[in-house]
């Protein structure tokens, strides 16, 4: 027993966080092996040998706190292809690896689209899983071989013929790195060391491709107005992988790419996989020839409506387009009328009939009309028949339709990569313009109502063109409490007086949304006791 | 180191966060010293463990607190440490009981109930990795209240240690426990249990209270010199609570003399002779509820009056002394 009392006790404080390690979630990690874009699979398999970890295990400790409540319930929470399920940052603490670097390991970094959430199953490369690897672009559709060793990507157990699915599942991690029926992808894994087995310059590859897709992916998001641009306009059925296919072509990506879309391998039409590719390519230069040729005879195609060849190019093409215009329009025009517009769908079924829907939604009474004149415009039958078709759109839309016909031939003669800002903002205009027009027949209807002013005309504020009104039924939104002393028409804006008797707040919702105006607008609400409410709306973008 | 200005009466920190205030404080004396550098021998000679006897009240749980936190500090070099308290082990411990016990210590992750295969894997895993994560050989685990295990847990605990041996990690187990730690020791000689003293009951260190006067001195001179808080201002604890007395040379340790004194009397006034070991809970106590009172009058020309001392000491400390005295009378 020592009897030396030599002080060694320097802090004397005890702390109050005895034990802890930071954030750090504690666990066997075995080191920091995990590298910039390896799959999210493959680190949680190697986690799971480490650990004995099943796959609840791994939810319990890097789930987000829903997930942990109930393991591998929800698919959203199990899905290896996002990251919506994990607890990221806890993720990087464990392997190492910071927050931006853990997201290369979810596959939703590599895609073009939100909506693409690359493959279902586990794709890899057979020489890749030897030594341990397996990044989440292995999991991308597009690519048919592997960037590194340029062999075909398969997706099937060579000793089973089975498939993993791409999730966490409790017979994923039951044989860690392994096909279920017990074959180890990875034979090797204890005999060597993990670490630096992906190579620096295989990363630069990776960076090198995210680095492409990125500008391209922002333009694509929700809102944006180049979300058209390589939407499948020309290219209807092709997938996503084609779409990238496609960009590749118009927009040259990494070096490595074009072996792995296909291009080096149609020689070998040994190897059925190689077959496809060459497939790919062929059925790919058709579809260009087939825009070639539309182009060129669009104009005699015009004069002939009824003809297949017209339809099933040219019509069917411009409607698969319109479809995602409207979609888009819904989105920008619409907004949080989304709901209103599926009551007026549900009330009426198929006929769009806005004239039966007296307390609907008013944007959403215009965005079924709308649609229903635009449906009865690219009709098949219709088409042939344009007097059937005039007949069908209110007499005031005649002008918007004669607009509409001009955009669509833009439409049609340009290019997919060419439906821009120009064209969208015309279509924007052309929509606009005839909502303009039921807003001035609303609010006359409105001062009808409230004054007892019967006008027969509406006036579209920006061209002064008188139009004959519909008649006062078409819209009756205006609830009760509310009462329109004065409309002020200055083009471009528009002032109106509002008296309300109780809850003015959800009065000047309802005009709000009676007035579907959004240009500069002032909304007056009078509250009993003379009390003012002055809104003004921001311009319409 | 920062420059305090002498005639501050204003404190880096509030009084509510100060260490003593809020019973984080360790006050080292001759013993905690002396047990420190037993158990920092024991590492460096690669003893595979020992016991640490103690009455109860003396401190034993805190130092283990300060060892888990600290043992880089006292060491000298960066060592992985775990520590755990032990559980009733009348009918014995089962295996996966013992291992969830110990990841559980450890603080790994999921510390749940598994299979055993599992839980073993993952034990000797976890504590593999926490000695290569540092660069070291060894894993230091304190266990206290080690008088109430069970054979069957040294025997689990065996294993642990030839595991973790054939990983090239070497487990040293510090145990805890009161004084009957020696007894059980002295039993399983008897009993030739080996293989258990051998690993785990090697050395052999009684951690004392306050034994006498020159020890209260001793642990005063610390509160008055050789303490610090906050880190980094060269504050000592009594210059914390009374600055202007403390720069007109007021120390606590000049006044131990008369604490003695008074705890003494306190006791004789019972009935009781001072007993051999003062636990530090009742010094402590004191001690603390003393500062903080001399907080609230500091002065430069303060004075620590008998009457003081003395109220103190029943208010805050005469119940434990009382304890103290008729334990070892018992």
């Amino acid at each position: 027993m020592s009897s030396t009392t030599t002080s060694v006790l320097p802090p004397l404080v005890k702390s109050d966080t005895f034990g802890g390690n930071g954030e750090r979630p504690r666990i066997i990690t075995g080191g920091h092996w995990a590298f910039r874009g390896e799959s999210i699979w493959s680190i949680f398999h190697k986690l799971a040998y480490l650990n004995d970890f099943s796959a609840r295990d791994i939810v319990r400790c890097f789930g987000t706190t829903d997930a942990q409540s109930r393991p591998l319930v929800r698919t959203a929470e199990r899905d290896l292809r996002i990251p919506a399920g994990f607890d990221i940052a806890k993720i990087a603490d464990t392997v190492g690896l910071s927050i931006e670097e853990i997201l290369w390991s979810f596959y939703e970094h590599y895609v073009l689209d939100a909506s693409s959430r690359g493959a279902a199953v586990l794709r890899y490369c057979p020489e890749c899983i030897k030594l341990g690897i397996h990044t989440a672009l292995h999991q991308s559709p597009a690519l048919l071989a592997c960037p590194w060793h340029e062999v075909p990507l398969v997706s099937t157990c060579p000793n089973c013929g089975g498939v993993q699915f791409y999730e966490l599942n409790m017979a994923l991690l039951r044989s860690p790195y392994a096909c279920r029926c017990g074959y180890s992808f990875w034979p090797d894994q204890d005999n060597t060391p993990w670490k630096n087995r992906f190579e620096e310059s295989q990363g630069r590859d990776l960076e090198e491709f995210v680095n492409w897709i990125a500008p391209v992916r922002d333009a694509r998001k929700r809102h944006s107005k180049r979300y058209v641009i390589l939407q499948e306009d020309e290219h209807d059925k092709l997938s996503l992988d084609d779409v990238l296919f496609e960009l590749n072509r118009i927009y040259p990506g990494p070096a490595w790419l074009n072996r792995c879309l296909g291009d080096q391998l149609i020689q070998d039409e040994q190897d059925p996989q190689r077959f496809v590719y060459a497939q790919r390519r062929k059925v790919f230069a058709a579809r260009v020839a087939s825009r070639n040729d539309m182009r060129i005879n669009i104009e005699s195609m015009l004069e002939n409506p009824n003809d297949p060849y017209f339809v099933g190019n040219v019509l069917k093409p411009v409607r698969a387009s319109l479809r995602r215009l409207k979609t888009q329009i819904q989105r920008v025009f619409l907004k949080h009328h989304a709901h209103c517009a599926d009551e007026v769908v549900f009330a009426n079924g198929q006929l769009y009939t806005v004239n039966r829907t007296g307390k609907t939604c008013l944007w959403a009474s215009a965005y079924a009309m709308w649609d229903k004149t635009t449906y009865y415009l690219f009709d098949e039958t219709s088409v042939s028949v344009p007097l059937t078709v005039a007949d069908r759109v209110p007499a005031d839309h005649l002008g918007i339709y004669l607009k509409w016909q001009q955009v669509l031939r833009l439409f049609v003669l340009k290019e997919a990569e060419a439906i821009d800002k120009d064209i969208l903002d015309l279509l924007a205009v052309a929509f606009q313009r005839w909502l303009r027009l039921r807003i001035s027949q609303q609010f006359l209807y409105c001062v009808g109502i409230v004054n007892d002013i019967a006008n027969p005309y509406c006036r579209d504020p920006l061209d002064g063109e008188q139009y004959p009104m519909q008649g006062g039924h078409d819209f009756q939104s205006l609830s009760s409490p509310l009462s329109i002393a004065t409309i002020e028409l200055e083009p471009p804006r528009i002032r109106i007086d509002v008296h309300c008797s109780y809850n003015w707040r959800a009065a000047a919702r309802a005009a709000v949304d009676a007035c579907m105006w959004k240009k500069y607008s002032w909304l007056n609400i009078y509250r009993p006791h003379s009390y003012r409410q002055e809104i003004v709306f921001p311009r319409f973008t | 180191m920062e420059a305090i200005d002498l005639g501050k009466p204003e404190r880096p920190c509030a009084l509510e966060a100060h260490p003593i205030y809020t019973d984080h404080a360790i006050l080292p004396t001759r013993a905690l010293e002396a047990c420190v550098n037993a158990i920092k021998q024991w590492i460096d000679n690669l003893l595979p463990g020992g016991i640490v006897r103690a009455r109860q009240r003396h401190g034993k749980t805190v130092l283990i607190d300060y060892l888990a936190e600290n043992i880089n500090l006292v060491c000298g070099r960066p060592l992985p440490v775990g520590s755990m308290i032990s559980w009733e082990q009348k009918k014995g411990t089962s295996e996966t009981r013992f291992y969830t016990e110990i990841l559980d210590a450890l603080g790994y992750e999921l510390s749940d109930p598994a299979t055993l295969s599992k839980l073993r894997r993952r034990t000797f895993g976890y504590i593999e990795q926490q000695a290569r994560e540092v660069g070291s050989r060894q894993f230091v685990l304190f266990i206290d209240e080690a008088q109430e295990l069970h054979l069957s847990f040294y025997k689990h605990l065996i294993k642990t240690h030839n595991e973790l041996n054939k990983r090239g990690v070497r487990l040293i187990v510090v145990l805890f426990g009161q004084p009957e730690l020696a007894g059980i020791r002295s039993h399983m000689i008897k009993e030739r249990k080996g293989e258990i003293v051998g690993r785990f009951m090697t050395g052999v260190h009684e951690l004392t209270g306050i034994v006498d006067l020159a020890d209260l001195t001793r642990m005063y001179e610390s509160i008055d010199e050789g303490s610090e808080y906050p880190i980094g201002t060269g504050m000592s604890y009594t210059r914390f609570f009374v600055p202007r007395a403390f720069d007109n040379h007021f120390r606590l340790a000049d006044h131990a003399e008369r604490v003695w004194h008074w705890i003494a009397q306190a006791l004789h006034k019972e009935g009781l002779k001072v007993p051999k070991q003062i636990s530090m809970q009742a010094i402590m106590s004191f001690t603390r509820w003393l500062l903080i009172e001399l907080y609230a009058i500091d002065d430069s020309d303060l004075v620590l009056t008998d009457t003081l001392v003395k109220e103190t000491i029943d208010y805050a400390a005469r119940l434990q002394l009382i304890t103290d005295a008729l334990t070892e009378e018992a």
